[in-house]
Protein backbone atom coordinates (compact mmCIF):
# COMPACT_ATOMS: atom_id res chain seq x y z
CA UNK A 1 0.00 0.00 0.00
CA UNK A 2 1.45 3.30 -1.25
CA UNK A 3 1.59 6.44 0.96
CA UNK A 4 -0.33 8.31 -1.23
CA UNK A 5 -3.35 6.38 0.15
CA UNK A 6 -5.91 8.03 1.46
CA UNK A 7 -5.91 8.44 5.32
CA UNK A 8 -9.20 6.79 5.56
CA UNK A 9 -7.68 3.90 3.71
CA UNK A 10 -4.25 3.78 5.97
CA UNK A 11 -6.60 3.82 8.66
CA UNK A 12 -8.72 0.92 7.34
CA UNK A 13 -6.02 -1.29 6.81
CA UNK A 14 -4.67 -0.17 10.79
CA UNK A 15 -7.94 -1.07 11.55
CA UNK A 16 -7.77 -5.08 10.03
CA UNK A 17 -4.57 -5.40 10.57
CA UNK A 18 -4.78 -4.99 14.56
CA UNK A 19 -8.12 -7.05 14.76
CA UNK A 20 -6.59 -9.75 13.16
CA UNK A 21 -3.71 -9.57 14.83
CA UNK A 22 -5.57 -10.63 17.76
CA UNK A 23 -7.67 -13.40 16.25
CA UNK A 24 -7.29 -16.99 17.86
CA UNK A 25 -4.58 -19.09 17.15
CA UNK A 26 -3.73 -19.83 13.38
CA UNK A 27 -6.97 -18.08 12.31
CA UNK A 28 -5.18 -14.74 12.70
CA UNK A 29 -3.15 -15.01 9.78
CA UNK A 30 -5.52 -16.50 7.80
CA UNK A 31 -8.24 -13.79 8.68
CA UNK A 32 -5.42 -11.24 8.35
CA UNK A 33 -4.90 -11.60 4.56
CA UNK A 34 -8.49 -12.49 3.71
CA UNK A 35 -9.88 -9.44 5.42
CA UNK A 36 -6.77 -7.61 3.50
CA UNK A 37 -8.23 -8.42 0.32
CA UNK A 38 -11.79 -8.13 1.00
CA UNK A 39 -10.86 -4.46 1.97
CA UNK A 40 -9.47 -3.38 -1.19
CA UNK A 41 -12.56 -5.01 -2.94
CA UNK A 42 -14.18 -1.79 -1.27
CA UNK A 43 -15.47 1.02 -2.74
CA UNK A 44 -15.40 4.33 -1.12
CA UNK A 45 -13.42 5.72 2.19
CA UNK A 46 -16.76 5.04 3.98
CA UNK A 47 -17.26 1.32 2.80
CA UNK A 48 -13.64 0.51 4.24
CA UNK A 49 -14.09 2.53 7.57
CA UNK A 50 -17.29 0.12 8.15
CA UNK A 51 -15.70 -2.99 6.58
CA UNK A 52 -12.57 -2.50 9.25
CA UNK A 53 -14.85 -1.60 12.19
CA UNK A 54 -16.82 -4.57 11.36
CA UNK A 55 -13.69 -6.91 11.28
CA UNK A 56 -12.79 -5.79 14.59
CA UNK A 57 -16.08 -6.75 16.17
CA UNK A 58 -16.13 -10.17 13.90
CA UNK A 59 -12.58 -10.82 15.92
CA UNK A 60 -14.54 -10.43 19.03
CA UNK A 61 -17.36 -12.52 18.24
CA UNK A 62 -14.92 -15.22 17.16
CA UNK A 63 -13.08 -15.46 19.90
CA UNK A 64 -16.08 -15.91 21.83
CA UNK A 65 -16.80 -18.38 19.92
CA UNK A 66 -16.37 -21.90 21.50
CA UNK A 67 -15.13 -23.46 18.43
CA UNK A 68 -11.70 -21.14 18.57
CA UNK A 69 -12.01 -19.92 22.33
CA UNK A 70 -9.64 -22.66 23.05
CA UNK A 71 -6.55 -20.77 20.76
CA UNK A 72 -4.79 -18.24 22.53
CA UNK A 73 -4.65 -14.90 20.16
CA UNK A 74 -0.89 -14.15 19.28
CA UNK A 75 -0.01 -11.25 17.53
CA UNK A 76 1.17 -12.00 13.94
CA UNK A 77 3.00 -9.61 11.80
CA UNK A 78 -0.06 -9.55 8.59
CA UNK A 79 2.56 -8.70 5.82
CA UNK A 80 0.29 -8.80 3.20
CA UNK A 81 -0.31 -4.78 2.61
CA UNK A 82 1.61 -3.02 4.76
CA UNK A 83 0.85 0.31 5.12
CA UNK A 84 4.10 2.02 5.90
CA UNK A 85 2.58 5.30 5.85
CA UNK A 86 -0.12 4.61 8.76
CA UNK A 87 0.22 6.95 11.39
CA UNK A 88 2.71 5.73 14.33
CA UNK A 89 0.43 7.34 16.38
CA UNK A 90 -2.11 5.35 15.32
CA UNK A 91 0.32 2.28 15.27
CA UNK A 92 1.37 2.54 18.69
CA UNK A 93 -2.68 3.20 20.35
CA UNK A 94 -3.61 0.00 18.35
CA UNK A 95 -0.55 -2.34 19.80
CA UNK A 96 -1.95 -4.47 22.99
CA UNK A 97 -1.81 -2.57 26.20
CA UNK A 98 -1.47 -4.40 29.29
CA UNK A 99 -4.72 -3.30 29.94
CA UNK A 100 -7.37 -5.26 32.09
CA UNK A 101 -10.84 -3.88 29.83
CA UNK A 102 -8.89 -4.22 26.61
CA UNK A 103 -12.13 -4.26 25.03
CA UNK A 104 -12.71 -0.47 26.05
CA UNK A 105 -9.86 0.46 24.71
CA UNK A 106 -10.06 -1.02 21.86
CA UNK A 107 -13.58 0.75 21.31
CA UNK A 108 -12.03 4.22 22.20
CA UNK A 109 -9.21 3.79 19.58
CA UNK A 110 -11.94 2.64 17.24
CA UNK A 111 -14.18 5.55 18.23
CA UNK A 112 -11.16 8.29 17.77
CA UNK A 113 -9.98 6.71 14.48
CA UNK A 114 -13.38 7.20 13.24
CA UNK A 115 -13.54 10.49 14.13
CA UNK A 116 -10.41 11.36 12.35
CA UNK A 117 -11.15 9.89 8.94
CA UNK A 118 -14.35 11.55 9.05
CA UNK A 119 -12.48 14.62 9.80
CA UNK A 120 -10.15 13.84 6.92
CA UNK A 121 -12.91 12.94 5.14
CA UNK A 122 -14.26 16.97 4.94
CA UNK A 123 -10.66 17.84 4.84
CA UNK A 124 -9.63 16.19 1.54
CA UNK A 125 -13.18 16.56 -0.12
CA UNK A 126 -13.66 12.11 -0.32
CA UNK A 127 -16.89 11.43 -1.69
CA UNK A 128 -18.94 9.32 0.45
CA UNK A 129 -20.97 6.51 -1.79
CA UNK A 130 -23.11 5.02 0.85
CA UNK A 131 -25.07 1.69 0.46
CA UNK A 132 -24.13 -1.67 -0.51
CA UNK A 133 -26.81 -1.98 -3.62
CA UNK A 134 -25.23 -0.49 -6.91
CA UNK A 135 -28.68 0.74 -8.56
CA UNK A 136 -30.99 3.79 -7.41
CA UNK A 137 -33.33 3.59 -5.31
CA UNK A 138 -36.75 1.88 -6.53
CA UNK A 139 -39.63 3.34 -7.54
CA UNK A 140 -42.88 2.17 -6.24
CA UNK A 141 -46.20 3.71 -6.39
CA UNK A 142 -49.39 2.54 -5.22
CA UNK A 143 -52.20 2.94 -8.03
CA UNK A 144 -55.75 2.57 -6.30
CA UNK A 145 -58.36 1.21 -8.76
CA UNK A 146 -61.65 2.56 -10.08
CA UNK A 147 -64.08 3.30 -7.63
CA UNK A 148 -65.87 0.08 -7.37
CA UNK A 149 -69.63 -0.32 -8.67
CA UNK A 150 -72.21 1.29 -6.02
CA UNK A 151 -72.61 -1.56 -3.44
CA UNK A 152 -76.11 -3.16 -2.76
CA UNK A 153 -78.59 -1.21 -0.59
CA UNK A 154 -78.84 -2.50 2.71
CA UNK A 155 -81.92 -4.45 2.93
CA UNK A 156 -84.69 -2.18 4.75
CA UNK A 157 -86.07 -2.90 8.24
CA UNK A 158 -89.45 -4.85 8.28
CA UNK A 159 -92.67 -2.46 8.05
CA UNK A 160 -94.82 -3.01 10.63
CA UNK A 161 -97.28 -4.99 7.99
CA UNK A 162 -94.75 -6.92 7.31
CA UNK A 163 -94.60 -7.82 10.95
CA UNK A 164 -98.34 -8.09 11.07
CA UNK A 165 -97.93 -10.98 8.44
CA UNK A 166 -95.70 -13.03 10.75
CA UNK A 167 -97.69 -12.54 14.18
CA UNK A 168 -99.72 -15.28 13.46
CA UNK A 169 -96.80 -17.69 13.00
CA UNK A 170 -95.32 -16.34 16.27
CA UNK A 171 -98.29 -17.26 17.70
CA UNK A 172 -98.44 -20.73 16.25
CA UNK A 173 -95.43 -21.41 17.98
CA UNK A 174 -95.95 -20.37 20.72
CA UNK A 175 -98.85 -22.57 20.70
CA UNK A 176 -97.10 -25.46 19.67
CA UNK A 177 -94.46 -25.38 22.04
CA UNK A 178 -96.35 -24.35 25.07
CA UNK A 179 -94.68 -21.14 25.39
CA UNK A 180 -97.07 -18.42 25.31
CA UNK A 181 -95.55 -17.30 28.97
CA UNK A 182 -92.43 -16.69 27.63
CA UNK A 183 -92.85 -15.57 23.89
CA UNK A 184 -95.33 -12.68 23.56
CA UNK A 185 -95.90 -11.37 20.27
CA UNK A 186 -94.46 -7.53 20.08
CA UNK A 187 -96.65 -4.68 21.63
CA UNK A 188 -98.66 -7.15 24.20
CA UNK A 189 -97.67 -5.95 27.15
CA UNK A 190 -93.57 -7.09 27.00
CA UNK A 191 -90.59 -4.80 27.55
CA UNK A 192 -89.58 -4.85 23.88
CA UNK A 193 -89.92 -1.53 22.85
CA UNK A 194 -92.42 -0.65 19.95
CA UNK A 195 -91.00 -1.03 16.66
CA UNK A 196 -90.07 2.06 14.81
CA UNK A 197 -90.33 1.97 10.96
CA UNK A 198 -87.53 2.64 9.56
CA UNK A 199 -87.53 3.62 6.05
CA UNK A 200 -85.14 2.54 3.74
CA UNK A 201 -81.78 5.10 2.73
CA UNK A 202 -82.95 7.10 -0.37
CA UNK A 203 -79.92 7.76 -2.78
CA UNK A 204 -76.58 5.93 -3.12
CA UNK A 205 -74.52 5.40 -0.38
CA UNK A 206 -71.11 7.61 0.24
CA UNK A 207 -68.65 4.81 -0.14
CA UNK A 208 -64.96 5.41 0.06
CA UNK A 209 -63.15 2.89 -1.14
CA UNK A 210 -59.45 1.32 0.85
CA UNK A 211 -56.14 1.55 0.47
CA UNK A 212 -52.89 1.83 2.11
CA UNK A 213 -52.53 3.74 5.41
CA UNK A 214 -50.32 5.74 7.66
CA UNK A 215 -47.81 3.17 8.63
CA UNK A 216 -47.42 1.11 5.92
CA UNK A 217 -44.58 -0.55 5.40
CA UNK A 218 -41.53 1.00 3.60
CA UNK A 219 -41.63 -0.90 0.14
CA UNK A 220 -38.55 -0.72 -0.55
CA UNK A 221 -37.44 -3.68 1.43
CA UNK A 222 -39.77 -6.09 -0.37
CA UNK A 223 -37.90 -5.55 -3.89
CA UNK A 224 -36.36 -9.31 -4.23
CA UNK A 225 -32.84 -8.63 -4.28
CA UNK A 226 -33.00 -11.70 -7.29
CA UNK A 227 -35.59 -9.41 -9.29
CA UNK A 228 -33.38 -6.47 -8.69
CA UNK A 229 -30.27 -8.07 -10.07
CA UNK A 230 -31.97 -9.51 -13.19
CA UNK A 231 -33.14 -6.27 -13.80
CA UNK A 232 -36.80 -7.15 -13.67
CA UNK A 233 -39.42 -4.35 -13.27
CA UNK A 234 -43.53 -4.20 -13.11
CA UNK A 235 -46.68 -3.69 -11.86
CA UNK A 236 -48.99 -6.44 -9.44
CA UNK A 237 -51.92 -5.99 -8.78
CA UNK A 238 -53.14 -7.85 -5.30
CA UNK A 239 -56.09 -8.25 -3.74
CA UNK A 240 -56.35 -7.80 -0.01
CA UNK A 241 -59.42 -7.61 2.48
CA UNK A 242 -59.22 -6.23 5.58
CA UNK A 243 -61.21 -5.02 8.36
CA UNK A 244 -63.07 -2.46 9.95
CA UNK A 245 -59.33 -1.82 11.62
CA UNK A 246 -57.23 -1.97 8.51
CA UNK A 247 -56.12 -5.30 9.73
CA UNK A 248 -56.15 -7.87 7.16
CA UNK A 249 -59.22 -10.61 7.11
CA UNK A 250 -57.35 -13.24 4.59
CA UNK A 251 -54.42 -14.28 2.57
CA UNK A 252 -53.73 -11.41 0.20
CA UNK A 253 -53.81 -13.04 -3.63
CA UNK A 254 -52.29 -11.84 -7.09
CA UNK A 255 -55.52 -10.48 -8.92
CA UNK A 256 -52.70 -9.58 -12.07
CA UNK A 257 -49.48 -10.58 -12.29
CA UNK A 258 -46.40 -9.01 -13.40
CA UNK A 259 -45.20 -11.48 -15.18
CA UNK A 260 -42.21 -12.55 -12.64
CA UNK A 261 -43.01 -14.84 -9.96
CA UNK A 262 -40.05 -12.50 -7.87
CA UNK A 263 -42.03 -9.31 -8.21
CA UNK A 264 -45.84 -11.04 -7.46
CA UNK A 265 -43.62 -13.01 -4.55
CA UNK A 266 -42.49 -9.45 -3.46
CA UNK A 267 -45.84 -7.99 -4.11
CA UNK A 268 -47.47 -10.46 -1.90
CA UNK A 269 -44.94 -9.74 0.90
CA UNK A 270 -45.32 -6.35 1.25
CA UNK A 271 -49.18 -6.93 1.19
CA UNK A 272 -49.29 -9.08 4.38
CA UNK A 273 -46.73 -6.78 6.15
CA UNK A 274 -49.39 -3.95 6.18
CA UNK A 275 -51.63 -5.67 7.77
CA UNK A 276 -52.86 -3.13 10.56
CA UNK A 277 -51.77 -0.39 8.24
CA UNK A 278 -54.64 -0.06 6.06
CA UNK A 279 -56.87 2.85 5.46
CA UNK A 280 -60.28 0.35 5.81
CA UNK A 281 -62.73 1.59 3.51
CA UNK A 282 -65.79 3.64 4.62
CA UNK A 283 -69.62 3.93 4.29
CA UNK A 284 -71.02 7.42 4.81
CA UNK A 285 -67.84 8.13 6.82
CA UNK A 286 -67.83 4.61 9.08
CA UNK A 287 -64.95 2.18 8.66
CA UNK A 288 -66.70 -1.20 6.92
CA UNK A 289 -64.89 -4.22 6.14
CA UNK A 290 -64.17 -4.88 2.36
CA UNK A 291 -61.41 -6.42 -0.28
CA UNK A 292 -59.60 -4.22 -2.36
CA UNK A 293 -57.06 -4.07 -4.66
CA UNK A 294 -53.65 -2.73 -4.24
CA UNK A 295 -51.26 -1.95 -7.81
CA UNK A 296 -47.48 -2.30 -6.43
CA UNK A 297 -45.09 -0.96 -9.03
CA UNK A 298 -41.31 -2.15 -8.86
CA UNK A 299 -39.39 0.10 -11.63
CA UNK A 300 -35.65 0.70 -11.01
CA UNK A 301 -34.86 3.92 -11.31
CA UNK A 302 -31.21 4.14 -13.88
CA UNK B 1 -28.45 -33.95 13.10
CA UNK B 2 -25.02 -34.71 13.25
CA UNK B 3 -22.71 -33.69 15.99
CA UNK B 4 -21.31 -31.22 13.40
CA UNK B 5 -24.55 -29.36 12.33
CA UNK B 6 -25.17 -28.80 16.54
CA UNK B 7 -22.67 -26.21 15.83
CA UNK B 8 -24.54 -24.24 13.20
CA UNK B 9 -27.06 -21.60 14.91
CA UNK B 10 -29.66 -20.65 12.40
CA UNK B 11 -30.38 -17.22 12.37
CA UNK B 12 -32.03 -15.16 9.90
CA UNK B 13 -28.06 -13.49 8.75
CA UNK B 14 -27.29 -17.47 8.53
CA UNK B 15 -30.18 -17.48 5.82
CA UNK B 16 -28.84 -15.04 4.20
CA UNK B 17 -25.34 -16.12 3.31
CA UNK B 18 -27.13 -20.10 2.23
CA UNK B 19 -29.33 -17.96 0.19
CA UNK B 20 -26.25 -16.14 -1.31
CA UNK B 21 -24.24 -19.58 -2.04
CA UNK B 22 -27.37 -21.27 -3.04
CA UNK B 23 -27.92 -18.36 -6.35
CA UNK B 24 -25.06 -20.70 -7.91
CA UNK B 25 -24.61 -23.76 -5.76
CA UNK B 26 -20.81 -24.48 -7.95
CA UNK B 27 -19.65 -20.88 -7.87
CA UNK B 28 -16.61 -19.66 -5.47
CA UNK B 29 -17.84 -16.89 -3.63
CA UNK B 30 -14.95 -14.07 -1.91
CA UNK B 31 -16.34 -12.57 1.73
CA UNK B 32 -16.76 -9.68 0.20
CA UNK B 33 -18.96 -11.24 -2.59
CA UNK B 34 -21.27 -13.12 -0.02
CA UNK B 35 -21.49 -9.48 2.29
CA UNK B 36 -22.34 -7.52 -1.15
CA UNK B 37 -25.28 -10.45 -2.14
CA UNK B 38 -26.78 -10.93 1.31
CA UNK B 39 -26.60 -7.51 2.48
CA UNK B 40 -24.39 -8.44 5.25
CA UNK B 41 -21.43 -6.45 7.31
CA UNK B 42 -18.23 -7.48 8.00
CA UNK B 43 -18.92 -7.82 11.27
CA UNK B 44 -21.46 -10.55 11.31
CA UNK B 45 -20.52 -11.80 7.69
CA UNK B 46 -16.84 -14.06 9.24
CA UNK B 47 -17.93 -15.26 11.94
CA UNK B 48 -20.60 -17.18 10.09
CA UNK B 49 -18.28 -17.92 7.34
CA UNK B 50 -16.19 -19.91 9.88
CA UNK B 51 -19.21 -21.35 11.56
CA UNK B 52 -20.12 -22.57 8.39
CA UNK B 53 -16.60 -23.87 7.44
CA UNK B 54 -16.10 -25.95 10.35
CA UNK B 55 -19.36 -27.78 10.20
CA UNK B 56 -18.73 -28.80 7.12
CA UNK B 57 -21.07 -26.81 5.01
CA UNK B 58 -18.46 -24.79 2.84
CA UNK B 59 -14.99 -24.99 2.11
CA UNK B 60 -12.42 -22.50 1.11
CA UNK B 61 -9.61 -22.26 -0.29
CA UNK B 62 -6.74 -19.37 -1.64
CA UNK B 63 -7.43 -17.91 -4.98
CA UNK B 64 -5.04 -19.30 -7.23
CA UNK B 65 -3.49 -16.26 -8.84
CA UNK B 66 0.06 -14.07 -8.54
CA UNK B 67 -0.79 -10.99 -6.29
CA UNK B 68 2.17 -8.92 -8.08
CA UNK B 69 0.65 -9.41 -11.65
CA UNK B 70 -3.07 -9.38 -10.42
CA UNK B 71 -2.52 -6.37 -8.88
CA UNK B 72 -4.42 -6.98 -5.86
CA UNK B 73 -4.44 -9.06 -2.80
CA UNK B 74 -5.30 -12.94 -3.00
CA UNK B 75 -8.29 -13.36 -1.80
CA UNK B 76 -10.18 -16.77 0.04
CA UNK B 77 -12.87 -17.81 -2.13
CA UNK B 78 -16.04 -20.50 -0.30
CA UNK B 79 -18.15 -23.01 -1.96
CA UNK B 80 -20.87 -24.97 -0.76
CA UNK B 81 -19.78 -28.70 0.12
CA UNK B 82 -22.77 -31.50 -1.10
CA UNK B 83 -23.08 -31.61 2.86
CA UNK B 84 -23.99 -28.19 3.04
CA UNK B 85 -26.08 -28.14 -0.27
CA UNK B 86 -28.40 -30.59 1.33
CA UNK B 87 -28.49 -29.23 4.49
CA UNK B 88 -29.25 -25.54 3.54
CA UNK B 89 -31.92 -27.32 1.25
CA UNK B 90 -33.25 -28.88 4.63
CA UNK B 91 -33.22 -25.92 6.26
CA UNK B 92 -35.36 -24.10 3.71
CA UNK B 93 -37.79 -26.36 3.86
CA UNK B 94 -37.81 -26.63 7.42
CA UNK B 95 -38.79 -22.90 7.06
CA UNK B 96 -41.70 -24.26 4.37
CA UNK B 97 -40.49 -21.65 2.25
CA UNK B 98 -37.97 -21.32 -1.05
CA UNK B 99 -34.85 -18.97 -1.16
CA UNK B 100 -36.10 -15.41 -2.74
CA UNK B 101 -34.73 -16.59 -5.81
CA UNK B 102 -36.37 -19.38 -6.31
CA UNK B 103 -39.78 -18.19 -6.19
CA UNK B 104 -42.20 -19.69 -8.41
Amino acid sequence: MATSDPLSTRIATALVRHAARHAPGELAERLGEEWLADLAAQAGAFQKLRFALGCCWARQVIARDPLWARAPARSVAVAQAAAPGAPALLDELLSPAPSPLPRRTLVLVAIVALHVAVIAAFVYGVTVTGGVREQGPTVIRFLPHAEPKDPPRPTPAPSREDLEKWRPFQQVVSDSFDLRESIDPPGEGTDIAPIHEVKPTAGSVKRVPGGPGPGFPAADEFYPSSAIRMEESGAVSVQVCVDQRGRLTGEPTIAASSGSPRLDGGALALARAGSGHYRSATEDGQPVASCFPIRVRFALRQ
Amino acid sequence: MGKQDKDVRMSLQTLRVLEAFLEAPGEQLAGADVARRGHLASGTLYPILLRLESAGWLVSRWENIDPSDAGRPRRRLYRLTPTGLRRAGEVFATFNRAPSFQSA
